[in-house]
């Protein structure tokens, strides 16, 4: 009887291997998994205007720096509903003392924060921002934070890999060697989704370690903090309005609880810097439903109805605090 | 609660482990907690129905009472035809109303008088039209002195409520059931196993198959006029194994469920896209309401005993009973009527009972003769498929227009190899075990070697499920009718 039991579970776990194997190797069903989300990188007519100095940057016109990864990029959707695109239309809507309005849109699917003050740096000069935006995301700490900075030419802003996809961190190389197994993988990822989709979080998996690097102050948290502090001098220096804009895990906007520790954290470091205009991205979502937001349950993604919400709220703010704030009012 | 929900794999082991541990064996307690759990099961979807269903229960007990106590004919028939007609109005209300109003109203505008009709702006009940017919076939039962009422209101209620069946059937019998019901049930390892074994088969054939085909059929359907003929041909394709997978998937669940509580329902498909013609697909189609309409339908309005000219009326009145079951849209009532022109033949030679074998039994291949009957049925059901899953009549005939355009020999978009893949690999395994119940039973008492075999079988259906099944509760088809 037991022989049987333990013959018939290696099978199993044996046919689930070979078949993992086979569906990832051969996209085996691709075409109808349920949801897709695409994260190529959307070049803008602004980025060329920039190339070609086309922009008049002394000139009469409002100019805004949109930074982050995918999440602020509009992973998953089309790139004329995401922020930048959505705040622009209400941005050129609302104009009536600036010649134009430019949204030069740089944020960069799977980029760090290294990645954001690199390119910020890269385009601070060129592009002179009056308001530079940053979508923060709590995955912005993974990743080689490490790198030197170059004053790498603008043209090479889109062949740049991003940090994350550039180089595995430690925790994940060691995260693999202990699930070489795809049957383990397979079984351990999709219980974790599970789980947090309900709220909780597997004792040191990728997600768990993201939020303690914050709220026991690791090394990549300490890092982060080093080269925001930089963008933040820097834009204070250029008289840049500096907003940032912390993205909140949207499919789990039902369980907050996971994320005050790290978000005490990230509130402390930014209200140190009261030149930043700081929004916690869960109060434009408070009393809503993750599933009205999102593009899958098992992913943080907003949905194009989400990036609409967060363009109006950041046009709200950006009505505010702007020194020409009466050219946006109609 | 579906069956291919969470909520059911925490719900179902529950019920089960209680049934078998906590009840200690007792009858009477093993019943009352199947009716609380169906109850309970029925009040998931929308607790407000479940008044419906427990008045429908009450009205077919007290009017089986009745007619069982009755002196004279004449009383019989008062509360035979009172149930009856209260069971049809609530069915007429709930699922026909709109459709009638609106079509007496589309008639009078034909004639150049204008109507606007009150509609209702209801639910349709899940499950309306199984659990009603399962009460007209107990009290119809009674009347013609078939069986007796039954006394005890817990088991008929359970009768009517069992959940594995409340909400898309297979329509049981009161003769079939109720005996189960009464008696004392003992756990039964080898049926256990069938058990889970049909209910993996039925998740496969729904979460995999039926799920999977959806997308393409779904595509081709909402938007006929953007795509190619053969694209529109294969989007038919893809329904007709969706709808099939679909249902017999839920009755394969439901079959199994009940096994494994030991009580055995009634088969509801026998492999139908193998049958040689329209006579034997409507043997193996949907079996507990093609032989419902039959027994409370077909023979009571004579039958096929008063010559051809009755049987050809007969048969048009079943089939058009059938599309309107299925559902209140022309749609239905013009599938039905194809259903039965394409009988008409069989009728008329008297041919409708040649095929009452397994196909090719004890063959792997079937003759060419026997292959292309089966190809002639298959694509005629395929045709029919498309004015039962049309949104109207109108969608329908485009559609066809669609198909017999100048693209029709074009490659079809978007198609899905992977998908058809798995189809027909389905298509073989169902094929090979066609003598069976369903497509992973197998004869006990086997060798070491064919338990590993079938273990191996099992896995890569589990792991198929896993992999490529679409999750996220999509509905049951059938739950609508």
């Amino acid at each position: 009887m037991y022989k049987k039991i333990i013959i018939s579970l290696l099978i199993f776990i044996t046919v689930g291997e070979l078949l993992i194997r086979f569906d990832e190797a051969l996209g085996f069903m691709a075409e109808n998994r349920v949801v897709k989300i695409e994260t190529s990188l959307k070049i803008t007519q602004e980025y060329n205007m920039v190339k070609t100095n086309s922009i008049n940057v002394d000139g009469n016109n409002f100019r805004v720096m949109v930074l982050g990864d995918s999440y602020i990029h509009g992973g998953g959707i089309e790139f004329k509903d995401n922020f930048s695109q959505q705040l622009k239309v209400l941005l050129k809507k609302a104009n009536s003392k600036f010649d134009d309005v430019y949204i030069l849109d740089l944020s960069k699917p799977s980029s760090n924060t290294f990645d954001n003050s690199q390119t910020y740096f890269q385009f601070a000069d060129k592009f002179k921002p009056n308001l530079v935006i940053l979508g923060y995301n709590y995955n912005d700490v993974e990743g080689n934070l490490n790198k030197e900075r170059t004053q790498a030419a603008i043209d090479s802003f889109t062949r740049i890999k991003a940090s994350s996809e550039e180089k595995q961190s430690f925790i994940k190389k060691i995260y693999d060697v202990l699930y070489q197994s795809r049957f383990v993988f397979y079984v351990m990822h999709n219980l974790h989704d599970e789980l947090k989709t309900h709220g909780y979080i597997f004792p040191n998996s990728s997600f768990d370690l993201i939020l303690k690097s914050y709220y026991e102050n690791r090394e990549n948290w300490i890092k982060s903090k080093t080269l925001l502090q930089e963008v933040i001098d820097d834009c204070k220096k250029k008289n840049n309005q500096l907003i940032v804009l912390k993205f909140p895990e949207i499919n789990l906007l039902e369980y907050p609880g996971i994320f005050t520790k790290a978000d005490d954290s990230i509130n402390k470091f930014f209200a140190g810097n009261p030149t930043v205009n700081y929004i916690d991205g869960t109060a434009i979502f408070k009393g809503e439903k993750s599933k009205d937001n999102i593009l899958s349950k098992y992913d943080g993604h907003p949905n194009a109805k989400a990036h609409k919400k967060m363009s109006e709220y950041i046009f709200s703010v950006i009505k505010k605090i702007t020194e020409k704030q009466q050219a946006f009012e109609k | 609660m579906l069956f291919n929900s969470i909520d059911f794999v925490v719900f179902f082991p529950i019920v089960f482990l209680l049934y078998w541990f906590a009840t200690k064996g007792d009858i009477k307690r093993q019943n009352i907690l199947l009716l609380i759990a169906s109850y309970f099961f029925y009040a998931c979807w929308d607790y407000r129905f479940l008044f419906l269903l427990i008045f429908s229960t009450l009205l077919d007990y007290f009017t089986g009472l009745k007619m069982g106590d009755a002196k004279n004919q004449r009383t019989k028939k008062f509360w035979f035809w009172l149930s009856i007609c209260v069971n049809l109005g609530f069915l007429g209300i709930f699922k026909y109303f709109n459709f009638f109003a609106s079509s007496f109203s589309d008639a009078l505008s034909l004639v150049g008088i204008r109507a606007n009709f009150w509609t209702l702006n209801v639910i349709l009940p899940v499950g309306i039209s199984f659990y009603t017919f399962h009460g007209l076939s107990y009290v119809i039962d009674i009347y013609n002195s078939k069986i007796k009422p039954e006394k005890n209101f817990i088991d008929y209620s359970l009768f009517v409520s069992f959940f594995p069946l409340l909400v898309a059937g297979p329509i049981e019998r009161a003769t079939h059931l109720l005996p189960q019901i009464k008696q004392k049930r003992t756990f039964d390892y080898s049926k256990a196993i069938d058990g889970l074994r049909q209910i993996l088969w039925g998740l496969f054939k729904k979460i995999v198959i039926a799920d999977n085909c959806a997308e393409y059929a779904n595509m081709a359907f909402n938007h006929s006029a953007d795509h190619t003929g053969s694209t529109l041909v294969l989007g038919a394709l893809m329904f007709t194994f969706q709808i099939y997978c679909d249902f017999s998937g839920y009755s394969d669940i439901a079959l199994g469920t009940a096994r494994l509580l030991g009580i055995e329902l009634l088969r509801n498909f026998a492999f139908p896209y193998f049958s040689r013609d329209i006579a034997e697909f409507w043997r193996r189609w949907h079996i507990s309401l093609s032989s419902w309409f039959r027994d409370y339908l077909y023979i009571p309005l004579g039958g096929s005993k008063g010559g051809t000219w009755m049987k050809v009326r007969n048969t048009f009145i079943i089939f058009l009973v059938s599309g309107f079951w299925h559902g209140a849209n022309w749609t239905f009532i013009l599938w039905g009527l194809l259903n039965a022109l394409y009988i008409m033949p069989s009728i008329l030679f008297n041919t409708n009972r040649n095929n009452l074998d397994i196909v090719a039994r004890g063959k792997y291949f079937p003759s060419i003769r026997e292959f292309l009957s089966i190809i002639l049925t298959f694509c005629l059901t395929v045709f029919a498929w498309i004015f039962f899953r049309s949104e109207s009549v109108h969608a329908a005939f485009n559609y066809l227009q669609g198909i017999f355009s100048a693209t029709l020999f074009s490659v079809p978009e978007k198609m899905n190899i992977d998908l058809i893949f798995i189809l027909i690999i389905f298509v073989i395994i169902e094929w090979l075990q066609r003598t069976r119940v369903h497509a992973l039973q197998f004869e006990p008492g086997y060798s070491p070697f064919k338990f590993y075999s079938i273990v191996l079988l099992n896995s890569i259906v589990i792991w198929a499920i896993l992999l490529w099944g679409v999750f996220g509760n999509k509905s049951f088809i059938y739950f609508q009718f």
